[in-house]
C-alpha cells in the first residue's frame, strides 16, 4: 500500500521535528545504494537508516546485504509508523543521554546493543524483532548461500539418494 | 462415494474430530458397518496443499483460534496465545505428528501403585493394563505401518543427525539406540510409498509415507458408504435428554449456519484442549458443571510431557534438515528408577528444525536476539538437536478452563490453558538436559545450548480414565462415567503421560473403543 502524499508529508514533518536534522549517514550505513532501497525508504532516510541499523544489531550477519534487512522492515514505516518513529526517537534520546550522539552514530556495537537491551521488553523493539525474525530467515534466497539450508526437497525426491545419511564423523 | 446422513438421523454415531482418535474410530466403525458423521472444525486438504515450507504450512494448517496460555511457565511469555501447536484440518494433528510410535511401558499404566502418593500430584493408575492393550498395540502398528516386528518393515537407516547424537550417546554408555519404531514406511506398505527422507515431517508428508488419517482412515471410511465427514464444522454443544443421554451435537458450518445433528452416540476427539472445552461448554440444568463432569475432573490433569530441547554445534557439517525430522530414539532413560531423584522416565529423540523455525524457536524470549543467536544460525548446517520427551505428573490445577468474558468467533468462551511444573517435572527435565548435554559433549560439540519449550504438540489427560467415577471422566473403554452413550476418543483420556509420544496409544485405544462400541450396539446397550 502506498500512503497518500499528504500523510507522508505530515509524517515526515512530524518525524523531523522529533529527531532534528536528518543525517544521511547513520552508523556507517550509506544510503546511497540507489536501486536497492525501496522508494518509501528513500523518502524517509532517517527512519529507514535507523531501522536498518537496529535490524543489523538485532540479528547481525556481516555477510548478509542490507536489502535483506530492509525489505522486510520497510513496510513497518507504513503499517506502524508512529511506533517506529517514536521508538527510534526514543532510542536517539537514550543514545544522546549516554554518549552524546544519536543511536545510529554510535560506532561501538556494544554501546548500541546496551541501549537496545534497555528497550527489548517494549512493543517497539519486539515489533521490529518479530518482523525481522520471519522476514530475514524465511527468505529462500539466503538459505543455501548463507546458512547451508536447502529448503524444499520433495521436488528433488527428498534426500533418500542425496545425502540424508552421508555423514562420516571424522572429528572424533 | 459421498454418503450424506440427514440431520435428524438418530442412528449415527457423531464423532467430533478427525485426527488420531476420531479418524481412526470413524474408519474402524465404518468397517463394521456402523454409520458415523464426523464433525471436523478444519478444512479438507489435498496432497498438493502440503508444501516443504515451515511458515506456510504453519499458517495453513495450525489451530490458530484464540487460546490463552497461562501458568508459571516460559510459554506464557513467549507464546501467550498459542499454548499448543496442533492442527485444524481433516486429519487433525496426524498431519503434523512426526511418526514416533513407541508403546507405553507396562509400569506406566500403574505409576501410582509403583510409586505411591506424591505430594502435589494427582496420581492414578489407568483402569487398563498393558496386557489388555497389547493386542491393540499390535493392531495399531499394523494399521499405521509402524516399522518393526508388527509389520516386518525394517527401521530407517540412521540419518546424519542421529549419527551425531548416537556417537555421543554411545560414549556416554547408552545402548538402547534405534531409528524406530516409526509410522513412516521404509518400504511400500498399505498402498503408500516409502519414505523419501525429504524432511518436513511436521509440515505434513508430501509423499504419504507417514501415517495420517488425512489420506488413510478418512477417505477409506468415506469409501465404505458408512461415514460422512463434514469439514469446517465446529461443534458448539452436545445436547442430552431428560434421562441424561446424549441426543445431538449442535455445530456451526463454514458459512456460519447452525445445525443440530442427532446422534445415537457421541464420541469426542478434539484433542485435549477442545474436548474438555466442549464438555464444559455443554453445561445444562441437569449438568451445571458441564457434561460428564460429576467428578469435577473435566479439563483437569492437563499434561504436555516435561520437555526440553538441546542443540549442539558440531565441528563439521551435519545437515540435520535432511531426512525424517525425528529420526532416532534413545530409550535408556525411559525406565522407572527413583535413584535418579525423580519418578517417571524420558526418551531422547533426535530432532531437526529448518532455518525459519530454528531462528524463531532458538530463543523466543524478549532477550533472544543478538550474536548469541546469529553465531548459532551462521553454523546452521553444523547443528544437531535432541528433544527430551519426559513423563510429567498429573496435577489437578493444570488444565483447561473457560474465560469469563472473552469469546471466540463462534461466541464460545476462549479456553485458558494453564500449566505449571510439578517439582518432579523440573528434576526430570534437568536430568534430561544434563544427559543430552553430555551426549553432545562426547560427540565433540563446540557449543551446546538449550532451546526453550515450543507450543506443545503432546496434549493429554484432561478427560482422564479412572476405575472409580469419582476419580476421572471416562472408564477403561473411554465411555464417560456419567453418560452411557458419550465417549472420549482422543489423548484426553490418558491417565498419565508416559515417557512416550502419545499417538500410537491414542490409535490403539480408538481401535479398542470401536470394538467395544460395536459389541454394545450388538447387545442393544447403545
Amino acid at each position: 500500500m502506498t500512503p497518500s502524499p499528504k500523510t507522508a508529508l505530515l509524517s515526515r514533518r512530524r518525524f523531523l521535528s522529533l529527531s532534528g536534522q536528518g543525517a544521511l549517514l547513520a552508523g556507517g550505513l550509506a544510503l546511497g545504494a540507489g536501486g536497492l532501497w525501496p522508494r518509501w525508504a528513500l523518502a524517509e532516510p532517517d527512519l529507514a537508516a535507523g531501522l536498518l541499523r537496529m535490524g543489523r544489531d538485532i540479528y547481525p550477519h556481516e555477510a548478509i546485504a542490507d536489502r535483506y534487512y530492509l525489505t522486510p522492515l520497510e513496510p513497518l514505516l507504513e503499517s506502524d509508523r508512529a511506533l517506529i518513529a517514536d521508538g527510534l526517537a526514543d532510542l536517539d534520546r537514550r543514545a544522546r543521554q549516554a554518549h552524546g550522539r544519536r543511536y545510529g552514530d554510535l560506532e561501538r556495537e556494544d554501546d548500541r546493543v546496551a541501549l537496545l537491551r534497555e528497550i527489548e521488553d517494549g512493543d517497539f523493539f519486539q515489533t521490529v524483532r518479530n518482523t525481522l525474525v520471519v522476514g530475514l530467515y524465511d527468505n529462500p534466497e539466503l538459505w543455501q548461500p548463507h546458512f547451508g539450508y536447502e529448503g524444499a526437497s520433495w521436488q528433488q525426491g527428498g534426500y533418500l539418494h542425496r545425502g540424508f545419511n552421508d555423514l562420516v564423523i571424522d572429528w572424533l | 462415494m459421498t454418503t450424506r446422513f440427514a440431520h435428524d438421523d438418530d442412528g449415527v454415531v457423531v464423532i467430533i474430530g478427525s485426527g488420531a482418535g476420531g479418524g481412526t474410530l470413524a474408519h474402524a466403525l465404518a468397517r463394521k458397518g456402523i454409520k458415523s458423521v464426523v464433525l471436523e472444525a478444519g478444512k479438507r486438504y489435498r496432497m498438493n496443499d502440503i508444501e516443504n515450507d515451515e511458515w506456510e504450512m504453519f499458517k495453513k494448517i495450525s489451530w490458530l483460534d484464540e487460546r490463552i496460555t497461562a501458568g508459571p511457565r516460559q510459554l506464557t511469555e513467549t507464546f501467550p496465545v498459542l499454548p499448543a501447536w496442533i492442527v485444524k484440518g481433516v486429519g487433525g494433528s496426524t498431519i503434523h505428528w512426526a511418526g514416533v510410535s513407541l508403546r507405553f511401558q507396562p509400569h506406566e499404566f500403574r505409576l501410582h501403585s509403583e510409586v505411591g502418593d506424591i505430594q502435589g500430584a494427582n496420581l492414578l493408575d489407568w483402569p487398563l493394563s498393558y496386557e489388555e492393550l497389547e493386542p491393540y498395540y499390535v493392531r495399531a502398528e499394523r494399521h499405521m505401518g509402524v516399522t518393526g516386528d508388527s509389520t516386518g518393515m525394517p527401521y530407517h537407516q540412521w540419518n546424519n543427525n542421529f549419527k551425531v547424537l548416537a556417537a555421543g550417546a554411545e560414549r556416554v554408555g547408552y545402548t538402547q539406540l534405534r531409528a524406530g519404531p516409526m509410522a513412516i514406511n521404509t518400504e511400500p506398505y498399505d498402498e503408500r510409498g516409502q519414505c523419501m527422507q525429504a524432511g518436513f515431517c511436521m509440515q505434513g508428508c508430501r509423499f504419504g509415507a507417514k501415517w495420517s488419517t488425512m489420506y488413510t482412515d478418512i477417505p477409506r471410511a468415506e469409501a465404505t458408504g458408512h461415514c460422512e465427514v463434514r469439514p469446517r464444522s465446529m461443534a458448539l454443544t452436545i445436547e442430552h435428554d431428560d434421562q441424561g443421554r446424549a441426543t445431538a451435537v449442535v455445530y456451526v458450518d463454514g458459512d456460519g449456519n447452525r445445525h443440530r445433528q442427532r446422534a445415537r452416540a457421541v464420541c469426542v476427539a478434539g484433542n485435549s484442549i477442545e474436548s474438555p472445552r466442549l464438555l464444559l461448554n455443554s453445561h445444562s440444568s441437569l449438568f451445571p458443571e458441564g457434561l460428564a463432569n460429576s467428578s469435577g475432573q473435566v479439563g483437569r490433569n492437563y499434561m504436555t510431557h516435561a520437555t526440553s530441547c538441546i542443540f549442539g554445534v558440531m565441528p563439521g557439517p551435519v545437515n540435520m534438515h535432511r531426512g525424517t525430522t525425528f529420526a532416532g530414539i534413545i530409550s535408556d532413560e525411559a525406565r522407572l528408577d527413583r535413584s535418579r531423584g525423580f519418578v517417571g522416565g524420558y526418551t531422547l529423540e533426535v530432532m531437526s528444525l529448518g532455518v525459519p523455525f530454528f531462528a524463531k524457536f532458538m530463543d523466543p524470549t524478549h532477550a533472544g536476539w543478538g550474536r548469541d543467536i546469529t553465531t548459532a544460525l551462521d553454523k546452521y548446517d553444523h547443528l544437531s538437536g535432541v528433544w527430551i520427551c519426559g513423563e510429567d505428573l498429573p496435577v489437578e490445577r493444570n488444565g483447561i478452563s473457560l474465560h469469563d468474558t472473552r469469546r471466540d468467533q463462534h461466541g464460545l468462551p476462549v479456553p485458558i490453558v494453564y500449566k505449571g511444573d510439578h517439582p518432579n517435572d523440573e528434576k526430570l527435565r534437568r536430568h534430561g538436559e544434563q544427559q543430552a548435554t553430555r551426549c553432545y559433549e562426547a560427540a565433540g560439540a563446540e557449543r551446546i545450548f538449550q532451546v526453550p519449550d515450543f507450543p506443545t504438540s503432546h496434549n493429554v489427560g484432561t478427560n482422564r480414565m479412572s476405575a472409580r467415577p469419582a476419580d476421572g471422566v471416562v472408564n477403561k473403554w473411554g465411555q464417560t462415567h456419567d453418560i452411557p452413550n458419550l465417549f472420549v476418543s482422543d489423548g484426553s483420556q490418558f491417565t498419565s503421560s508416559g515417557a512416550e509420544n502419545p499417538t500410537l496409544t491414542i490409535v490403539a485405544l480408538a481401535l479398542r473403543q470401536a470394538d467395544h462400541i460395536a459389541e454394545r450396539m450388538q447387545r442393544r446397550e447403545l
